[in-house]
């Protein structure tokens, strides 16, 4: 069957797939925005943009500016929000630096690597450089270009911050991991790294899911993968 | 409304209101644009008219995203709300549908199911032939019904990202940009990841078929 027939047959097929009867959630809408807003649980939903356009003016100060930028980022990681991402062509196979021993990773961190538990499967570490005293990333479920998930390590306490991500998100989720400030970002965003001289440069960068970034004494944890909330956050909880 | 699309075009050129009475308003509908500026300014009846015209496909990507009709139901509510809190942050001229679909999508990726406990889509049991042309005979209509049950059933058995890219593009009928904003990825990678899937559905069409 050649791809055109196969996608006119899906296409066919769409017209006769059941999807259960669509409710009517105009009520229900309407219930909700009546309701006073209310956090979730433990974690808070920001609008950041809003809170960007409310402390425009605050960011004119340049001691308020550095507290703010703190605060919209997480250890390592500065945030900038952008209404349209930058172009770039995605290889499907992010460059995470060199494999190595973990011996070895370890001799060039300047910073404790956490190893995470074993259940997690096999892993392959690699080491990029620069940003400076690199990043370690542990690499899960196959080769990296396939990786199911990945966990990277990389200085916190670093000034000027060593990653960049832009958003273009909707929501970031201020949450907890083990008692620690976490930050859960969703939808699509850009990752840039920053070289020794602390310019962001486009390369590495690559386009990125779903991510949990906390940040633990003077190391900042980035969990990517095709995950829920709940099983990010309990991952990220069995890695101490 | 659409009782003037029964009317013959001369009789309904020919409708003149009553003297004295004000013709009601009915021009075309307001487009998306329209409604999201209205909403913006607090005008609720225009996000409902949002809300009426998108609960149709954010349920059913949901549903597809969630694998649960109740789950889907409360993702696609949920994701109403949150985008009418988030309006201000709407970029004006953008395309209103895929900026709701990356929330709704998101809310209902927060609720997925595992593969076991996920509710699977389903061909209609009575399905008709094709519109148009002689009625099939009951055997050609058993074939048909069976083949759309086999292609639909290799589609269910892809891995995730596979069977979510392709439910979107061509069971939910969604475009590019709005696929690759409900499952939270880059245009890119919609394009390349349909482009394998394809490829792994046509084997494994070829495996059942051999």
């Amino acid at each position: 069957m050649s791809s055109a027939d196969l996608e006119l047959q899906l296409l066919a097929l769409a017209a006769d797939i059941e999807f259960p009867p669509a409710p009517d959630l105009t009520a229900g809408v309407r219930a909700s925005l009546a309701q006073p807003r209310r956090s979730r649980r433990r974690w808070i939903v920001l609008a950041l943009a809003l809170i960007v356009v409310a402390l425009a003016g605050v960011l004119a100060v340049p001691s308020a500016r550095t507290a703010i930028e703190r605060w919209l980022g997480i250890g390592g990681v500065k945030f900038e929000f952008v209404g349209a991402l930058p172009q770039r062509t995605v290889t499907g196979t992010p460059d995470l630096g060199t494999t190595m021993s973990l011996r070895d990773a370890q001799t060039r961190a300047p910073f404790r690597i956490v190893v995470p538990p074993r259940d997690l499967g096999r892993y392959a570490l690699y080491v990029h450089e620069p940003p400076p005293g690199g990043v370690v990333t542990f690499v899960y479920g196959g080769t990296k270009a396939r990786a199911r998930m990945i966990l990277s390590e990389l200085r916190g306490d670093y000034r000027p911050y060593i990653q960049k991500t832009m958003l273009q998100t909707q929501v970031v989720t201020e949450t907890l991991v083990n008692g620690d400030r976490a930050l859960w970002l969703e939808g699509a965003h850009s990752v840039e790294f920053s070289d020794a001289a602390g310019r962001f440069t486009s390369e590495p960068a690559r386009l990125a899911g779903r991510v949990l970034l906390w940040q633990r004494g003077n190391v900042t944890f980035r969990l990517e993968g095709d995950l829920t909330l709940d099983q990010a956050l309990k991952i990220a909880e069995s890695v101490r | 409304m659409r009782a003037a699309a029964g009317l013959a075009p001369a009789a309904a050129r020919n409708r003149r209101p009553p003297a004295g009475v004000e013709p009601a308003v009915v021009g075309r509908p307001l487009d998306d644009a329209d409604l999201v500026a209205r909403a913006q300014r607090g005008d609720a009846a225009a996000y409902e008219e949002l809300v009426t015209r998108y609960q149709g496909i954010a349920f059913r990507t949901a549903y597809v995203l969630a694998g649960s009709a109740a789950d889907a139901e409360e993702a696609a509510q949920d994701g109403f709300v949150k985008a009418y809190r988030a309006l201000r942050r709407f970029r004006t001229g953008a395309p209103f549908k895929p900026w709701l679909l990356e929330i709704v999508g998101n809310e209902a990726r927060n609720r997925r199911r595992s593969a076991g406990r996920r509710e699977r889509l389903a061909v209609r049991a009575a399905a008709e032939g094709p519109s148009g042309g002689a009625a099939p005979s009951p055997e050609a209509t058993l074939v048909a019904s069976e083949q759309r049950r086999q292609l639909l059933d290799a589609v269910e058995a892809l891995r995730d990202d596979d069977r979510l890219v392709i439910s979107c593009r061509y069971f939910l009928e969604l475009s590019e940009e709005e696929t690759a904003a409900a499952l939270g990825i880059a245009r890119g990678t919609v394009k390349s990841r349909l482009s394998r899937a394809l490829e792994r559905l046509r084997a494994q069409l070829g495996e059942v078929a051999a």
